[in-house]
């Protein structure tokens, strides 16, 4: 190789080395230079200009020293306060002392099997020095995931009020700031703090609900900057629990989240960081039961008038928050109807009221009324006679904040796995409306926007994910297509062939068609039913459970009950 | 282990630029030298050779020029920049020297047309006072004694030979700045320029006494008719004597000579009247 080329090569590697020496050489040449010209013209000064700048030098430089002093003053303060001292960084934190927490173990009801996991965790935590002696390690971490509502805050609480250490409490989302690296200072302050509470109280539990936010797995940035400081967020969580065992001070982390913990950062989850995992999830029946219990006493209520059993079976896939609420929206509607005591009719008001949403003032025309008490006549009875697990529990024609008129219907018991009969049970009650007006008026109206939109969804899940098909095709088709796809949704590669998908959107329609036909052969079997339940809807508004079970009966039907 | 090594650096530093102010620095010049001084930076910086003379305490300058007046009575505009130059080189020259004389007399001459004397005399601490910004460029207007004279002698005299020289005496300095305050006061302010008619004024410091006799006569009704002439003349040397802190003062004697009004001011009573 050619010295030349060397040289050309050289300077495409170093080009910018280069660049940076050559201009530091000419900028300190260039300062030289004007250093000493001036240097020579002060020196060259008469007696009394060279005096005055003389004297004048202590003065500036004590001025400039003072100017100095007082800029990097309030920069330093104002940047401490800002980033870590109680600025930005303060900004959703709460400390709050364990006996203002108050919430006391009994206090949390339902839920025993949470309970007892997390009571481990009480008693380790008030024990630690026995677990030491065993050489057993302080756990520093504690999960708490399930949906909204169901008691994680209020189970963290407990845990705080009972172990009776200091409680600092932050919402996940407000650690993350508009300024990059804001969720990473906020971290360092508040496990600083964690740490000088635990020195001078023994311990200290941090609560960050909503831990998602700054728990997502670590990706790439995608060159805006947002995903850097997500990642700097999850290190610097990393870095503090990790540092919080290594200087064993009594700081436990407590996460709250809704999201599946599948979908938090994996290092976030391993043994040292979050130990212990707890699945938080809705209320059993009995547990439904005792949270009614817990909210009436706090309400005065007629006993008589309310089965709570009966309540807890209404209030199925309702999770604590709603419980309370229920009772609370209960006591609202009492006193509004100037009532002493809450009775069975304010709750199932309430729990219209969260279900179905307020009333709106819509006046009906006849026709209208009459085509939404046909339309609801339709559903209830296809879900009264052909649903496998749910029962009818009201129909109405009144317009609420969800529609026009519904049918509620669900099951009295939560069940977590559905089969097949159950979706179709599903598809031919979204339908039942439709075949309904068709049977009825002779035509149909755009009343059925979203129980088609019901009907497709699920007929779509049934064939396209859950291998239902009517053609025969198994698999997770939605998956192949997801799990391929590009994160950004700039494009997605086609894995299925064109045949495959024609096939899969002939079974949705296949199962709709299907279940349409056996709708229109139930209600035009049922004509007298549907006759009979849409008057009787047209002309009470709103029909409850038992006036439904009450019309069924005197019609002779039995709901179907599943073997 | 950095902060030991780096400590020992800046206290020097710190102590040097603090001291700086107490360097012992070397005049430019001196007394001995001064004349010579003068004429090589008038010449060396302005292309201007003035002739130059040192008494006791008084440096006396003499700048020959051929136009002093222009025809609509005005200062020629090259003489006025020639004597701020000269002016300014002999102000250089005395500020970096120790021991400084006291006066500067710039004489510039009109040794071809008129026989015309130019004089300013400038007390050298106002010089000094002006360069460090602690009195205006007004008030050092005010404090340079600026006489316009006629004498035939001047005509032809290239080396400075009609000129009085003298030391000058500060209190002289002073009674002819009074003098000067007065007649700017009641000639060249609009508020009594048309009013007033002035004779010739005498001031004179004597002891711990002001005495000054001036011919103002009033020619003109003022629209504002309490102006007190005495006052006025008064509240002038009040200034002087306030610019130049002056302390032992007891009195001060004014006399109109026009109207033959006197008045005596003692010093309380000048500082109430003035309050």
């Amino acid at each position: 190789m050619s010295d030349l080329r060397k040289l050309k090569v050289y300077f495409r590697l170093h080009w910018i080395k280069i660049l940076l020496i050559t201009l530091a050489s000419i900028l300190g040449i260039f300062t030289v230079i004007v250093l000493s010209a001036g240097v020579t013209a002060m020196l060259n000064l008469e007696s009394f200009y060279k005096q005055l700048q003389f004297s004048s030098i202590p003065l500036q430089f004590f001025f400039s020293i003072v100017t100095a002093i007082i800029f990097a003053s309030i920069y330093t303060i104002f940047h401490y306060w800002f980033f870590f001292g109680g600025g930005m960084t303060k900004l959703g934190q709460k400390k709050v002392k364990s006996e203002e927490v108050n919430i006391r173990w009994k206090e949390v009801i339902g839920m025993d099997e949470v309970k007892r996991e997390a009571w481990e965790v009480v008693q380790l935590l008030k024990d630690r020095s026995s677990l030491q002696r065993v050489g057993g390690r302080v756990i520093k971490g504690l999960l708490l995931s399930g949906p909204p509502g169901c008691g994680k805050t209020y189970l963290a609480k407990a845990i705080a009020t009972e172990v009776g250490l200091p409680f600092l409490s932050v919402v996940g989302s407000e650690i993350e700031g508009i300024i990059v690296g804001l969720g990473a200072a906020k971290l360092r302050a508040l496990f600083k703090e964690a740490r000088a509470m635990a020195e001078l109280h023994g311990g200290c539990i941090v609560f960050i609900d909503e831990v998602d936010s700054i728990a997502r797995p670590r990706r790439g940035d995608m060159g805006f900057g947002g995903q850097m400081s997500a990642n700097a967020a999850v290190n610097q969580l990393l870095t503090e629990m990790d540092g919080l065992r290594k200087i064993e001070n009594n700081v436990v982390v407590i996460g709250a989240t809704n999201v599946d913990e599948r979908e938090l950062d994996p290092a976030l989850m391993r043994a040292g960081r979050f130990d212990r995992k707890i699945y938080i999830g809705l209320p059993s029946l009995k547990d439904r039961e005792n949270l009614f219990r817990f909210y009436l006493s706090k309400i005065k209520y007629d006993p008589e008038s309310i089965d709570v059993a009966v309540v807890a079976r209404k209030a199925v896939y309702k999770s604590p928050a709603d419980i309370s609420n229920i009772a609370r929206e209960a006591s609202i509607i009492a006193v509004r109807n100037k009532k002493e005591k809450v009775t069975m009719k304010e709750i199932n008001e309430a729990m219209d009221r969260i279900d179905l949403g307020l009333k709106k003032p819509i006046e009906f025309s006849e026709k209208e009324k009459e085509q939404v008490a046909y339309h609801e006549a339709g559903h209830a009875i296809v879900a009264y006679l052909l649903h496998p697990t749910d029962d009818v529990f009201k129909a109405s024609i009144i317009p609420r904040s969800i529609g026009l008129g519904v049918v509620s219907h669900h099951s009295r018991q939560e069940s977590h796995i559905h089969n097949r009969e159950y979706y179709l049970a599903n598809i031919k009650v979204t339908l039942g409306s439709y075949v309904a007006e068709k049977l009825k008026f002779n035509t149909t109206t755009s009343g059925v926007d979203e129980d088609m939109h019901q009907a497709m969804w699920w007929a779509y899940n049934m064939v396209w994910r859950w291998g239902m098909g009517p053609s025969g095709l198994k698999g997770n088709f939605k998956a192949l297509e997801a799990s391929f796809g590009n994160p950004l949704g700039f494009s997605t590669p086609n894995f299925l062939s064109e045949k495959t998908k024609e096939k899969l959107d002939e079974d949705v329609q296949k199962i709709i068609q299907q279940c349409l036909q056996e709708v229109e052969g139930l209600l035009t079997k049922e004509a007298q039913l549907l006759e009979r339940f849409a008057q009787e809807l047209k002309n009470r508004q709103e029909l409850d459970y038992d006036e439904i079970e009450a019309i069924f009966k005197e019609c002779g039907k039995e709901r179907l009950r599943q073997p | 282990m950095r902060k030991r090594k780096t400590a020992p650096a800046i206290i020097p530093i710190l102590i040097a630029v603090f001291l700086s102010g107490c360097l012992k620095i070397e005049p430019t010049y001196t007394k001995e030298k001064i004349v010579d001084s003068v004429i090589s930076l008038c010449l060396t910086e302005y292309n201007i050779e003035p002739k130059v003379w040192l008494l006791e305490d008084t440096l006396w300058i003499y700048i020959p020029v051929s136009s002093l007046i222009t025809s609509n009575l005005q200062l020629d505009q090259e003489t006025f920049i020639a004597i701020n130059k000269v002016m300014l080189g002999a102000s250089r020259v005395v500020l970096s020297m120790k021991p400084r004389p006291q006066f500067i007399v710039v004489v510039a001459s009109d040794t071809q047309q008129y026989g015309l004397d130019y004089m300013i005399t400038t007390w050298i601490p106002d010089i000094v006072k002006y360069q460090l910004q602690l009195i205006s460029r007004d008030e050092f207007g005010r404090r340079n004694l600026i006489e316009i004279s006629e004498d035939a002698k001047a005509l032809g005299d290239e080396e400075g030979r009609h000129l009085e020289k003298k030391d000058i005496n500060f209190w002289e300095f002073l009674s002819l700045q009074i003098s000067q305050r007065i007649r700017f006061k009641f000639t060249l302010d609009p508020k009594y320029q048309d009013y007033f008619k002035l004779g010739e004024i005498n001031s004179e410091i004597s002891g711990n006494t002001f005495r000054i006799k001036a011919y103002i006569e009033k020619i003109k009704a003022l629209p504002d008719d309490k102006i007190n002439v005495q006052k006025e003349i008064a509240k002038i040397v009040f200034e002087v004597i306030k610019a130049y802190e002056i302390k032992d003062y007891l009195l001060i004697d004014i006399e109109n000579t026009a109207t033959g009004k006197k008045a005596l001011f003692t010093k309380s009573e000048l500082v109430k009247l003035l309050r």
